[in-house]
């Protein structure tokens, strides 16, 4: 390939974190009970909030729509389960602040009725018809990011896109979810990528899985030939897979900065959506469910559990058989990019990756103390910037100088702060300068 | 018993103890004591080799230089402390100032009254000003291992107080002072060496207060720290010492190894009267050059270098038998040092090789146009004077080089320049340390022309 030559065969920067996989790596994916109530997140999705159909009183099946969606940039909510709605409550949502939720009280019955029908026949529809299916089936990114999936599918006429990535890299320290659904079910993954290709209208279509994972790569191998579909083994290396760093692993294309995977061609999508993609199209399934890696090494059975949306932490815990000491942390998400959570209550949502239990001598206690420039977090950025540079500009509320110094291409990957000797809070200052930033040029825009 | 664990509502984690954060959640384990420690351990070769080459007489000037810069270090993060530990100091010092303030008077009336006729009042004003001479000379010379005790019970006295205080804080919920935690990090320990390896050996105990006092007060805290500071603190305190105690600076004692190999060519270039290099028994009994001096001194004169450039000469220069300070003169212990700091990624070798290449190449351009040399060769350059420590360990200190890695070698090639332009045609036969704060204060300058592009940067107007 011409295309290649002369170019690093690796990103620049990551980090090797202790990746704590083992723990759960080797259990299968275990159906959970029903349980009794399941508070659905109303809003599960980056861009508009939904808008709630149902009311208190009402009676809901399985996979009916409950929340319908109210722009482009939204999705709807569906039903875990049949059972009676108790109202639309507040809970604690897996980013700290409090979020809306319908409560769903269980009726045990688990009765099917989705009004989305299978399309055996996909290849023959149209791709506005598949599309609109999967916006109906209320798809988001389920690797982290929970970004609108049919919105990523609807690239402006402009963009030529000759390439699908599924991301299949996982990695996330601790997080095995992706890595059993490959091994597991490797058919609806590879099936689901077809028709988003398809979609799109495109043929190319790659799996990357970091190596630390030899028996997904043998069994996704061994079915894609079929398919026509390339599995790529890639270094382990966090953030292995960040949307801009798995392209250039994969195609050794460059997303320009600031810009989308489209912008170079791509559209990168999670292995766990295109699985969900596969249900919506082909059984008429909503996104109801997801599978979640419960782990810790406080937690008595680590495992990986297919959840209901809406289940909260505690009921997914119990399932693990709870935890042998108090841990420090609970993490909604891996350990580098997941939330704290300070409630049991949060619930499961599109994108839950997993729910982590750090112990105290696990995670890092932040004593934060000036920055000595060792250049760690400056040898590490995958997005080549300098952190300790933005950090200091930020703590000092020297926001030009952060803007100056491309603040705005750090996606919060945490590499920075994991290296850092003096124990900076980096990603903590680069939210807030991202966020002053941001704040200004939207006034600077209304004005 | 196992069934009824087994029945038990499974255990789940109390939402009180929940810690929240911000992303992410761990870490690799590295912090900033240990890097001051993988740094003290690069040093330790060329400690040793200091202590080897000169005895008791450098061991105690690394001693003052640490303690000294710990306890400066310390009064200035705790108030506390620096009440305890400074008081004495603030005492003796008015009385040193005072006794030669009146000496001084005592002069210049002394000088008044002279032209004028009266002989009654000169009397008792001169024997004040002898008095006080004298009792100045005395203050001067209060025994060392007083001195370093002093310091020493001072020292654990106070961090004994911040400790308690501490422990109470803690307990209280209320916020810590921090002190603690800023003197436990090591780095004036560090400081205080690399101040020590800037310094002769046989250097007096009041120098190494006033060069701790520069290295740590003036270089270090008053821009608030660790991590703030523009300049390299042990050469703030190299340079400040040098302009205003010279003479103390450019004294070199030689080697024990040099005493004993009296009778070769090379010894007798840097012992000018070899009647009193033979009757010398220990080093403290005899000065001598450095290489660097002497060959300012053959240039100056328009003589030949060859004397200086010989094989033993090399030998000696290369394991650090010459002239210097206790840092810098084995060349063989500095590369030790080098390599592990690289092992262990505490610095980037580019900063060194830049550094010295650069001189390297310089010196022997110079050489090439002149038609005559007007200096010693490169390799002379590298292995005498403070190069290899300046750019082993000076160069890459981390707080004050630039914070890219363009930028570093930016930074390791203006010191190269600089330095090799005040070694060939400067006053000063050496140019380091000078070249070194230089570059320091143009850091912020390279930092902005050296940014970094973000991954995926697209030149807008190239597009255009
Ligand atoms: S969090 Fe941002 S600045 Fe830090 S390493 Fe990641 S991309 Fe770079
Ligand atoms: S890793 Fe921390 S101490 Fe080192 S340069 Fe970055 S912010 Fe500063």
């Amino acid at each position: 390939m011409s295309e290649n030559q002369g170019k690093r065969k690796y990103f620049r920067g990551g980090v090797h974190p202790h990746d704590g996989k083992a723990l759960s790596a080797k259990n299968s994916i275990n159906e959970a009970p029903l349980f009794d109530k399941y508070q659905v997140v109303l809003q599960q999705n980056i861009g508009a909030p939904p808008k709630a159909i149902v009311k208190k009183g009402d009676v809901v099946l399985k996979g009916q729509m409950i929340a319908e969606s109210t722009g482009f940039v939204c999705t709807p909510v569906h039903a875990p389960t049949s059972g009676v709605v108790s109202g639309i409550v507040e809970i604690p949502g897996a980013m700290g602040q409090s979020v809306k939720a319908i409560e769903i009280a269980s009726d045990g019955e688990d009765k099917w009725g989705s009004s989305l029908k299978p399309m055996k026949d996909w290849e023959q529809r149209d791709d506005s018809e598949i599309k609109q299916r999967i916006h109906d089936a209320g798809i988001v990114g389920m690797g982290g990011a929970a970004f609108p999936t049919h919105v990523k599918l609807s690239p402006p006429e402009n963009k030529n896109i000759d390439y699908l990535i599924l991301n299949g890299a996982e990695c996330e320290p601790y997080l095995t979810a992706d890595h059993r659904l490959m091994i597991e079910d490797p058919e609806r993954i590879l099936k689901g990528a077809l028709i988003i290709a398809n979609s799109l209208n495109i043929n190319k279509i790659a799996i990357g899985i970091e190596k630390n994972k030899p028996d997904a790569i043998k069994i996704l191998k061994k079915h894609s030939a079929d398919y026509g579909i390339s599995i790529v083994p890639l270094r382990m290396m966090y953030p292995q897979g960040a949307e801009k760093q798995l392209i250039y692993s994969v195609t050794k294309r460059k997303v320009p900065a600031g810009g989308l995977p489209m912008d170079c061609g791509c559209v990168v999508q999670n292995v766990a959506t295109a699985a969900a993609v596969y249900d919506a199209v082909v059984k008429g399934q909503p996104l109801i469910e997801r599978v979640t890696t419960i782990t810790g090494n406080s937690v008595v059975n680590p495992g990986n559990w297919r959840l209901k949306l809406g289940t909260t932490a505690l009921d997914a815990l119990k399932l693990a058989s709870g935890v042998k000491n108090n841990p420090a942390k609970i993490i909604m998400g891996g350990p580098m990019m997941g939330f704290a959570q300070k409630s049991l209550m949060v619930t499961i949502t599109k994108n839950s990756s997993g729910i982590l239990l750090l112990d105290k001598e696990d995670t890092s206690i932040y004593e934060s103390r000036q920055c000595i420039n060792c250049k760690g977090c400056v040898d590490v950025c995958p997005m080549n910037l300098t952190p300790s540079v933005l950090s200091k500009a930020a703590v000092k509320e020297n926001f030009d100088i952060a803007e100056r110094f491309n603040v705005m291409d750090c996606m919060e990957c945490g590499c920075c702060a994991y290296v850092c000797p003096s124990r900076r809070p980096m990603v903590q200052h680069l939210r807030l300068a991202k966020g002053k930033i941001l704040a200004k040029r939207r006034a600077q825009q209304n004005k | 018993m196992n069934v009824e664990n087994i029945e038990k509502e499974p255990l789940v984690p109390k939402e009180n103890q929940l810690m929240i954060s911000s992303s992410p959640h761990v870490h690799n384990g590295n912090s900033v004591p240990r890097i001051m420690g993988l740094v003290i351990l690069a040093l330790a070769p060329a400690i040793g080799a200091g202590v080897y080459f000169w005895g008791m007489s450098a061991l105690t000037v690394l001693l003052y230089c640490v303690i000294f810069c710990v306890a400066m270090e310390a009064s200035c993060l705790s108030w506390r402390f620096a009440k305890t530990l400074l008081a004495p100091f603030v005492i003796y010092g008015t009385l040193c100032v005072l006794t030669k303030a009146i000496f001084f008077i005592g002069r210049f009336i002394n000088m008044g009254y002279v032209s004028a006729t009266s002989k009654e009042p000169i009397a008792f004003i001169d024997s004040l000003s002898e008095m006080s001479q004298n009792l100045f000379t005395k203050l001067f010379s209060i025994p060392e291992v007083v001195v370093i005790i002093f310091s020493l019970v001072m020292i654990a006295l106070a961090l004994t107080l911040e400790i308690i205080k501490d422990k109470k804080d803690r307990l209280a919920n209320k916020e810590c002072s921090g002190a603690l935690i800023a003197i436990k990090d090591g780095s004036a320990i560090l400081t205080g060496l690399l101040l020590a390896m800037n310094l002769a050996a046989g250097t007096p105990w009041w120098i190494c207060l006033v060069g701790a006092f520069l290295a740590i007060v003036i270089g270090k805290q008053v821009f608030g720290g660790i991590g703030n500071n523009p300049f390299n603190p042990a050469l703030v305190a190299r340079v400040g010492l040098f302009i205003g105690f010279a003479s103390y600076l450019s004294t070199w004692r030689p080697t024990t190894l040099m005493l004993k190999t009296s009778d070769s060519i090379y010894n007798k270039l840097f012992f000018n009267n070899d009647t009193v290099y033979n009757s010398a028994k220990t080093v403290m009994d005899f000065t001598t050059a450095t290489p660097l001096a002497v060959a300012k001194e053959l240039a100056d004169k328009g003589a030949d270098f060859s004397p200086l450039t010989t094989k033993t000469a090399y030998l000696n220069y290369f394991l650090g038998n010459m002239g210097g300070c206790i840092g810098e003169t084995s060349a063989l212990a500095l590369l030790i040092g080098a390599v592990i700091l690289i092992w262990f990624k505490l610095i980037k070798w580019e900063v060194p090789v830049y550094f010295v290449g650069t001189v390297a190449v310089v010196v022997t351009l110079a050489n090439l146009f002149g038609n005559k040399p007007v200096t010693p060769n490169a390799l002379f350059h590298i292995l005498t004077g403070g190069l290899l420590l300046g750019a082993i360990f000076m160069a890459t200190d981390m707080v004050t080089s630039p914070s890219t890695k363009l930028g570093c070698i930016v930074f390791a090639i203006g010191c190269g320049l600089l330095t090799s332009v005040i070694r060939i045609w400067g006053g000063y036969p050496e140019g380091v340390s000078f070249s070194i704060l230089i570059m320091n204060a143009l850091v912020p300058m390279i930092n902005n022309f050296t940014a970094k592009k973000p991954f995926g940067y697209v030149n807008v107007k190239a597009e255009a």
